[in-house]
């Protein structure tokens, strides 16, 4: 092995640990979360509906896209209401005015809400009479907001759902989660969902382990930090990226770098990337519209087609495609690079693959529209349409071509490094390569224990298995991968400092982020123990960020010197700039904003609102889509021609992209978030999730400098990509080419003894 | 809408307060952002010579073994100079094959840019100018909303600062003779 074989076990047991204690957590789970009784009954014994159709509810919910205009248990999108905390807030308000109105009223409604009236022996659920006639109100509030408005409006489209049956189970369903957020524990002073939301009618208040748990985390955080730091400080030169001595090298040209038959496909993907990169954020733009005008668009009626839960759900689906595309590409083209050659056969595989792709991305917003629009089949529609769950939207059927196509992309990495593999220990770079590229397909994979029926807090923590150990596990350390790789070839640091890096990555990953999953669960009705655990390790998280921007900074500082001693030969300036950029974003908006939301006692008011839109943005854009555009740019850097590639458009796209996202943050998503979540505080949560949203119009429209010059930053990159798919270089000629190839790839040359461009 | 706040007598609008605190946030964002970039920065210039201590007086470097690496090559145009160890106390030396693996003697480059001088750099004022920008279009408009209102004062105050720290700071990173330089040489400057 390049580095000693206790990193690797190290790394495998930390990772053992972590999965350990994160299956516990599943166990814990399926004992412990909110029941779903068999029957929900009234005094009189009468049976108001079953568990049957409160699934049926939860599925015409997710299959109709409500989860993406507004949210369950916090969980979804937010310009509709939250359907928990809305319903929760009107049926305390019924109650009370039926029983008097008055203080003693109000005490009662607060009894009744809280007495557990399940019995786990007959699967009934006792209702009040209040409660009953609560139901009948706010169900028909509901078909007067959502299922049957008369107008487009709040972003839906008039009489979008139908059928009274179906309507009264997807009220059924919401009715379900708000009993789970009021009704104590059986023996316990709290609710099934902590709590949460907070809500003074019903007497919902932070509870005592929310505020210990915040605590703990933060003396998490703090010893935490000071602990690696400390060790950092005595350790790094074992994993930092400073070399013996600085080797003066000399990058070949990108013109004179040979190319396979399959990295010369990759331009189209490229293509692809830019162009949905393109189209995610007009649709990005039409989604934030209707922020501001809720019944259309520019007093056209849009939501009769592209209503908001379907932009929303295309902006947010179509940011996971173009990020993913270019990560299967960068995978493709380096491994070429990495084994010195390329087996026959994988220009075809790589061209299937991108076919795959096609199908997947546009069948599967193709289906979401068919069902959101109620155009499918009552059977076909999670199959084939949308399954609805916030960032799983995508119907089965696609889910499972998605995952197809990416074994298929496994294969393609596997044969392009097999020759290398044979010769390297298994746990050196290539190897460490190959894992990590599986367990992208493989996390993904997890997501099919999700579906529509599944009860709500077990659907939703597999579902965070993909979402969050996509983003803040498994793709933080592609992403060190991908990077230390490039660096490698470029001859920048050494393969023993990259592979010690990497595992130190995984190291530090596993301890938080693993665990660190169960942030996500504090308040959908699992037990209370999630939320413990998930506080405690995700407060780690942090750790890795800040300590890896420390590292990226002495990196970038490396190849920042190359660049200066050689800038007219070093070919990468922009892309290295990128990753520059997602060393930035990712500590402030994964690390920074994380934080910020990550306690349970903040999260407990914040939970949905524009300060999760904030994080997300500048955690996603920032470090996933801006590493996305530096693994095109460094990519299309070969595959162009000299006479077709324009750094001036580069640069133009790198300054809008950044500054654009800056603008959008700090003008709007952040301010406004810290106004919600005050709101939240101090009116309650219902209402800042609905009132509250409509008072700041003009503040709304402070958004668009930072959208209108961000989306002027990837039209360029469309250009560019266009023209370099095209005309994609064609390399040396072949002879050269096999010569170039079997001297093993490098993207670089040493230039020592002789001190180049010596001007004294 | 948000309510009033009394202090000292005066009633303020708590939007005001809010809009003012959250431009002083943004200040202090944006130098922390730059002194952070800035701190490492010179930690990482720092560790690329790590072991071997500078004289700046007689200019060159004392590597650990006591030998001393002399002013090799001054480059002007590329903000770099290189320091040399003689070849042959090096090949003689037993930390060799960590210091120096080639037979020529160990070099030490370094780097004469200043922070703004240097891409990333340059990436992390733009932000921070960006976010100086921000504050002032915050108290910009707040201005012109509380313009003949009480406590606008306060947000006049706001916007002067404001356009002070931008101009400071745009003041502090002069396009030096040698970025104007290679701008004429390169086309790729920004
Ligand atoms: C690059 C890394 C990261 C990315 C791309 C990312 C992305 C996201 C996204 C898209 C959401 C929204 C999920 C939803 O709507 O349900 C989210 C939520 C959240 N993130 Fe992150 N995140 C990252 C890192 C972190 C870190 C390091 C922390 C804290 C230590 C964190 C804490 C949270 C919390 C608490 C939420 C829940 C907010 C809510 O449900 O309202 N994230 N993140
Ligand atoms: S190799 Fe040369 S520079 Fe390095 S310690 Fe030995 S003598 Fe000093
Ligand atoms: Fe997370």
């Amino acid at each position: 092995m390049t580095v000693s074989s206790l990193w690797l076990q190290g790394a495998v047991l930390t990772f053992v640990f972590g999965f350990a204690v994160l299956t516990f957590s599943a166990v814990r789970i399926y004992q412990d979360s909110a029941p779903m009784p068999d029957q929900v009954v009234d005094e009189a014994g009468k049976v108001l509906f079953t568990r049957e159709q409160i699934l049926e509810g939860q599925e015409l919910f997710l299959t109709y896209g409500l989860m993406q205009f507004g949210t369950v248990y916090g969980h979804g999108a937010y310009l509709g209401p939250d359907f928990t905390a809305d319903y929760l807030h009107r049926e305390a308000l019924h109650m009370a005015g039926r029983y008097g109105g008055d203080e003693a009223g109000r005490q009662r409604v607060r009894k009744e809400l809280q007495e557990n009236r399940y019995d786990p022996k007959t699967g009934t659920l006792v209702w009040t009479a209040g409660q009953v006639s609560a139901f009948g109100e706010i169900h028909e509030h509901f078909g007067e907001l959502v299922y049957g408005r008369k107008v487009s409006g709040v972003g839906l489209k008039a009489s979008m759902i139908r059928d009274p049956e179906d309507t009264r189970k997807i009220t059924a369903f919401i009715a379900w989660t708000a009993w789970t957020a009021v009704a104590r524990r059986p023996g316990l002073a709290y609710s099934y969902t902590n709590n949460w939301p907070p809500e003074e009618l019903v007497g919902n208040s932070l509870t005592g382990d929310a505020v210990m748990w915040s605590a703990l985390s933060l003396v998490a955080l703090l010893g935490g930090i000071g602990i690696v730091l400390g060790l950092y400080g005595r350790y790094s030169h074992a994993v930092g990226w400073h070399e013996s001595e600085e080797q003066r090298i000399r990058f070949i040209p990108p013109a004179d770098v040979a190319l396979t038959p399959a990295q010369r496909v990759l331009s189209w993907y490229f293509l692809v990337v830019a162009a949905l990169f393109l189209l995610q954020n007009l649709i990005g733009g039409a989604t934030v519209h209707y922020m501001v005008e809720a019944s259309g668009f520019f007093g056209i009626d849009l939501p009769r087609w592209l209503p908001y839960n379907l932009t929303r759900t295309w902006h947010v689906q179509l940011a996971i495609f173009f990020v993913a595309t270019a990560y299967l590409a960068a995978g493709i083209f380096l491994a070429p690079l990495i084994s010195g050659r390329e087996p026959k056969g994988q220009r075809l595989l790589t061209t299937a693959l991108l076919v795959a792709l096609a199908v997947v991305v546009f069948g599967s917003l193709g289906g979401e529209y068919l069902s959101y629009h109620g155009l499918l089949p009552r059977g076909q529609r999670a199959f084939l349409g949308a399954q609805g769950w916030e960032y799983l939207d995508l119907g089965r059927f696609w889910m499972y071509l998605l995952i197809v196509g990416m074994v298929l992309w496994l294969v393609i990495i596997y044969r392009g490094l097999r020759p290398r593999l044979g010769t390297e220990s298994r746990g050196n770079l290539p190897w460490l390569f190959l894992y990590s590229a599986l367990t992208i397909p493989a996390f993904y994979a997890v997501g099919l224990l999700t579906n529509t029926r599944s009860t709500f807090a077990i659907g939703d923590f597999w579902r965070f298995w993909v979402v969050h150990l996509w983003v803040e596990d498994f793709l933080e350390l592609f992403t060190t991968m991908l990077v230390a790789l490039i660096f490698v070839l470029m001859g920048i640091v050494s393969e023993r400092f990259a592979t010690r890096l990497i595992y130190f990555d995984i190291l530090l990953y596993s301890v938080g982020g693993v665990v660190g999953t169960l942030h996500h669960c504090y308040f959908s009705g699992g037990p209370a123990v999630e939320m413990s655990l998930g506080a405690f390790f995700s407060a780690a998280e942090v750790i890795p960020l800040t300590l890896l921007t420390v590292e990226a900074w002495s990196f970038l500082q490396l190849g920042n010197r190359q660049q200066v001693g050689e800038a007219a030969t070093f070919p990468h300036r922009w892309a290295v700039l990128f990753l520059a950029s997602v060393g930035f974003w990712n500590f402030l908006g994964a690390g920074v904003f994380g934080f910020l939301i990550n306690l349970p006692v903040v999260s407990y008011y914040e939970i949905g609102t524009l300060l999760t839109s904030n994080h997300s943005h500048a955690a996603f854009m920032g470090v996933y889509g801006m590493l996305a555009l530096a693994l095109l740019v460094f990519c299309t850097r070969y595959l162009a021609r000299p006479e077709d590639w324009s750094e001036g458009l580069v640069r133009f796209s790198f300054w809008a992209t950044n500054i654009g996202l800056m603008l959008m943050i700090l003008g709007h998503l952040f301010p406004l978030g810290i106004l919600q979540l005050g709101d939240a505080v101090t009116n309650g949560y219902w209402h800042a999730r609905t009132e509250w949203f409509r008072n700041y119009p003009w503040l709304s429209w402070a958004r668009m400098p930072g959208d209108l010059v961000f989306m002027a930053g990837s039209a360029p990159l469309v250009w560019l990509t266009l023209k370099v798919a095209l005309r994609t270089r064609s390399g040396p000629a072949a002879a050269d080419r096999s010569a170039t190839a079997a001297a093993g790839a490098s993207l670089f040359t040493e230039v020592s003894p002789a001190p180049a461009a010596g001007r004294t | 809408m948000l309510p009033s706040l009394n202090v000292w007598g005066l009633s303020i609008d708590l939007t005001l307060v809010l809009i003012v605190s959250y431009v002083v946030v943004l200040w202090a964002g944006g130098w922390a952002l730059e002194a952070l970039a800035r701190t490492h920065f010179r930690r990482a210039q720092r560790h690329a010579h790590d072991g071997f201590a500078y004289d700046a007086e007689l200019d060159r470097y004392e590597c650990p073994q006591g030998e001393l690496l002399t002013l090799d090559t001054h480059d002007d145009r590329d903000k770099l100079a290189i320091y040399k160890a003689p070849a042959a106390s090096c090949n003689a030396c037993v930390l060799k094959a960590f210091c120096a693996p080639h037979d020529e003697g160990r070099r030490i480059y370094h780097s004469l840019a200043e922070f703004h001088e240097t891409d990333v750099g340059r990436f992390h004022r733009r932000l921070s100018l960006t976010i100086l920008g921000v504050a002032l279009a915050f108290a910009g408009g707040g201005l012109v909303a509380w313009w003949s209102r009480p406590g606008g004062w306060l947000l006049a105050i706001a916007f002067g600062v404001s356009i002070v720290l931008l101009w400071l700071d745009l003041r502090d990173a002069p396009r030096n003779p040698g970025e104007a330089t290679r701008a004429s040489e390169t086309p790729s400057q920004w």
